[in-house]
């Protein structure tokens, strides 16, 4: 499907550019994940993070930049000297390669958590179904909600949905994980079911890229912080260095403000 | 005011075949504009420029002419461009088209009550365009869709009187051409007024048990 390299980082990003409306929100993002890295994008509210975290998995079209999927661009044609967006359906197969949860959860409200689960695997990847049922079956019980396999979105606790919106992510066999600041709309106890989850999908090895304002599970789960500012990476490193001797005035008041 | 029902009796068959036409009529009008309608939604809310453009120009269009201008036009002007039909399928093609328009704008904000963030998580896992629309989209539009699909309906069941005007014997017609015949007209119209009643309750009574089959678990 797409021409990669073994040893090229599994994402690489760019250039990174995007203006919604008058907003000129991501104004150049360059770095790279590798392979069972977990990185974390911590900044203020509308520093970006959410548009960068879209534009990985192109559910928004960046203006400018590059990405590469294991050494191979995707988004758009080479065609000699020109650049043609590739059609949506041509994004699709790169798309499913990254799994993503929202801070709204977005379950489907007409489908139970299991069948939530199976909806892609078996549409999307046209697999068996007992086979995509057995490995839903066996998600739920990861993310702990086995007792809750046949519950509606409506009859769950935010904790709950969001950790059928992470197995339904796994089902799609990821090579790697995009949350979206997975546990804002969640209380504190609800909170830490999901982090313990995100914990162990990070120990299992998983390439997990999240934008979290949960800064515990920053230091003590991210290899790698960036911190965002006005679209552009501000600083980054491993956490408990960047957050031990911040060298901006934005991050050193983030952290103050985080801390509290 | 005398009224003598056994008027209704005696022109009964005339009557009665102006029902099943208004009936048949009203049938077909929704049988096909219910599936357009739904592709002019959709094409509506389309990520495709050009589809949005094209279904929103339809629409405003035939929003924008009168439901008689366009039937006259089926009827009288369609045979002078060398297209001939029936004076039934004239005002089927005529309140087809008008209330397809209309029934689209409906469908539409029942699409656009459903989150984006539904939209998103779709994209987010690669379901298709048509299997996104079946399974996720219109599933969760359907409850906000089914209650001005059904005033569409009962719009449409009055409206087909309209026909009358274009040589079409459906219920108002064969009520007029009655009256036209025996000098009374309180018999007939009553008889009229009462079927599009019945018609009209009975959508009523389809809504409420088509709303209590789309609602959400």
């Amino acid at each position: 499907m797409f021409d990669t390299a073994p040893d090229a980082p599994l994402l690489e990003i760019r250039g990174i550019e995007k203006t919604l409306g008058e907003q000129h929100v991501l104004r150049g993002m360059d770095f790279t994940v590798r392979r069972g890295e977990v990185l974390a994008i911590i900044g203020a509210s509308g520093s970006g993070k959410s548009t960068l975290l879209r534009c990985l998995n192109l559910l928004i079209r960046p203006d400018n930049g590059r990405i590469y999927w294991q050494g191979a661009e995707v988004g758009w044609h080479q065609r000699g000297d020109k650049r043609l967006p590739m059609a949506e359906r041509e994004l699709l197969p790169f798309r499913t390669r990254l799994g993503m949860v929202f801070q709204s959860f977005n379950l489907f409200p007409h489908m139970s958590a299991l069948e939530n689960v199976c909806e892609a695997p078996m549409t999307v990847q046209h697999r068996d179904k007992s086979e995509v049922r057995a490995e839903a079956e066996a998600l739920l019980a990861k993310v702990r909600l086995s007792h809750r396999m046949h519950a509606y979105p409506h009859q769950m606790s935010g904790g709950e949905q969001q950790r059928v919106a992470i197995a339904r992510a796994l089902a799609m066999r990821p090579e790697a994980l995009l949350f979206d600041e997975v546990t804002s709309a969640l209380d504190p106890e609800l909170k830490a079911e999901v982090l313990r989850v995100m914990r162990e999908l990070a120990e299992e090895g998983m390439t997990m890229i999240s934008v979290s304002h949960e800064m515990d599970f920053v230091r003590n789960v991210a290899d790698r912080v960036i911190f965002m500012h006005a679209g552009r990476i501000a600083e980054q490193g491993v956490p408990a260095e960047v957050f031990a001797d911040p060298q901006t005035p934005e991050l050193r008041a983030f952290l103050g403000r985080a801390g509290d | 005011m005398n009224f003598d029902p056994t008027l209704i009796e005696n022109a009964l068959p005339s009557l009665l075949y102006g029902v099943r036409t208004t009936i048949w009529l009203f049938l077909a009008i929704m049988g096909l504009c219910t599936p357009l309608a739904l592709l002019v939604a959709l094409a509506r809310v389309s990520r495709v420029r050009g589809l949005r453009r094209a279904a929103a120009t339809y629409v405003n269009v035939i929003r924008a002419l009168p439901l008689l201008v366009i039937l006259y036009f089926t009827f009288y002007g369609l045979p002078s461009l060398g297209v001939f039909v029936s004076p039934f399928t004239a005002a089927l093609v005529g309140l087809t088209v008008v209330t397809t328009a209309y029934l689209a704008e409906d469908l539409r904000s029942g699409l656009m009550a459903v989150p984006r963030g539904q939209f998103e998580a779709a994209d987010a896992l690669g379901l298709p365009t048509w299997r996104f629309v079946w399974r996720v989209l219109v599933p969760q539009a359907l409850p906000v869709m089914c209650g001005p699909y059904f005033t569409r309906a009962i719009v449409t069941v009055k409206a087909t009187s309209i026909a009358s005007l274009v040589a079409v014997s459906e219920l108002t017609a064969q009520s007029m051409a009655k009256v036209t015949e025996t000098y009374r007209s309180v018999e007939f119209l009553a008889f009229a007024a009462v079927v599009y009643l019945l018609l009209t309750s009975l959508m009523a009574i389809l809504q409420s048990r088509v709303q209590r089959r789309v609602t959400l678990p």
